[in-house]
């Protein structure tokens, strides 16, 4: 195997299993005597769309329903990053154990909402609509008993509306169901790695950084904003991640309004309508 | 339709043809303004599968490796006809207006 082969064959095993490998190494080397970073990069594109399902040519419809379900599984996982760090938070282990009563707390509300939401997530990504949706609802009424005291009120903690809005649009697809012919696995990984990672980093710039609250969103903003030619699905569901963050900041309605909070708001009810706009365009470059 | 869809399902109306031949056949319908990537082409062969634009006729194992043919279906015929109409049709708001324009010139 000459480097030139060893290079492309590297690329073309990125495509999925179920693509045409060896058909698309021997066209890319009878095209090809040299290297080219142009085919380079079609490949690389063209394996990312064909692992998220994005190769695949959707109706108007079928593009909504597929969209629909990723923003779904995308809040799913933002739900159970939410109830996760409640857990942790707060969770006492020993008290568990030492008396009857120890096994009331806010945290175990939050690690019943965890199952649930992670049994919602397993189930949308396997296509049982009706299983995920009833996970979504009890994960819901979890959720928000677990956000509750010492908090407050559960809707003003940022995160709690990635729940209901998961409800909702679970709820829309099991009105309208269809048959979808993409996993979407890749992208939730890529998604949770992501929220993991830049919460993360979003801590260790500690207070006084005034779109704090802000600056996950905007990274992923920008990478879905990046990534919105591989697959428009990807900004909306970027967009339904902003909306949480935008009725956070609604919802509680301050009395008193600092720099900060402005620029919170103004971003967070931007987004939303930057990344519908960045999709829509995505779209146009799908069509046949 | 995208101008590499409309060469795409252009390339297929003589007969079935693989990968490689869609690409040289492009090139010389084109005369050379038009040259897909490897990857550009595989990605609108799956959208044009899934769309039932094409389907694939036959595949055959050369050198040790898998290769299908694509074949154009009548559906994908009918929609590069309309656009190929819709092309002329384009082209005459142009072509047809500079001849009046012409005849009408006073001498």
């Amino acid at each position: 195997m000459s480097a030139l082969e060893r290079h492309y064959a590297w690329l073309v095993r990125l495509y999925p299993a179920h693509a045409p490998r060896d058909e698309i190494l021997a066209t890319v080397l009878q095209r090809s005597g040299e290297f080219s970073f142009r085919e380079a990069f079609a490949l690389l594109a063209g394996a990312l769309r064909a692992r998220a399902g994005a190769n695949t040519h959707r109706t108007p419809a079928e593009f909504a329903h597929s969209a629909a379900r990723l923003t779904a599984l995308v809040l799913l996982v933002n739900a159970a990053v939410v109830d996760a760090q409640t857990t942790s938070a707060s969770l006492d282990i020993s008290a568990m154990f030492r008396t009857p009563a120890g096994i009331s707390q806010y945290a175990i509300a939050g690690l019943v909402a965890l199952t649930l939401h992670t049994t919602a997530l397993a189930a949308l990504a396997r296509g049982a609509y009706r299983l995920a949706a009833i996970g979504a609802v009890l994960g819901l009424i979890s959720s928000a008993a677990g956000l509750s005291p010492p908090y407050g009120l559960p809707w003003y903690r940022p995160g709690f509306w990635a729940a209901p809005l998961a409800v909702l649009v679970i709820v829309a697809l099991n009105l309208n169901r269809r048959r979808e012919r993409s996993s979407p696995l890749g992208w939730l990984l890529a998604v949770l790695a992501a929220v993991i990672l830049l919460v993360g980093a979003g801590r260790a710039i500690g207070p006084g950084w005034p779109i704090r609250e802000n600056l996950v969103l905007l990274v992923l903003a920008a990478l879905a904003v990046a990534l919105s030619f591989l697959d428009p699905r990807i900004p909306l569901a970027i967009a339904a991640l902003s909306m949480c963050a935008a009725l956070s900041d609604l919802i509680p309605l301050h009395s008193s309004l600092d720099i900060s909070m402005i620029a919170n708001y103004v971003v967070n009810s931007s987004l939303p309508l930057l990344l519908i706009a960045t999709a829509a365009l995505g779209r146009r470059s799908t069509r046949i | 339709m995208r101008e590499s869809t409309y060469f795409i399902l252009a390339a297929l109306l003589d007969g079935p043809l693989h990968g490689y031949a869609i690409l040289q056949r492009i090139s010389k319908l084109s005369t050379g303004q038009v040259s897909l990537a490897t990857g550009t082409l595989y990605t609108a062969l799956e959208r044009l599968t899934s769309s039932g634009h094409i389907h694939i006729v036959d595949e055959q194992i050369v050198n040790g490796r898998a290769r299908r043919s694509y074949e154009l279906t009548s559906a994908g015929g009918t929609a590069l006809k309309e656009q190929a109409d819709r092309l002329a049709s384009a082209a005459r708001v142009v072509t047809e207006r500079r001849v009046t324009r012409a005849a009408v010139r006073p001498a």
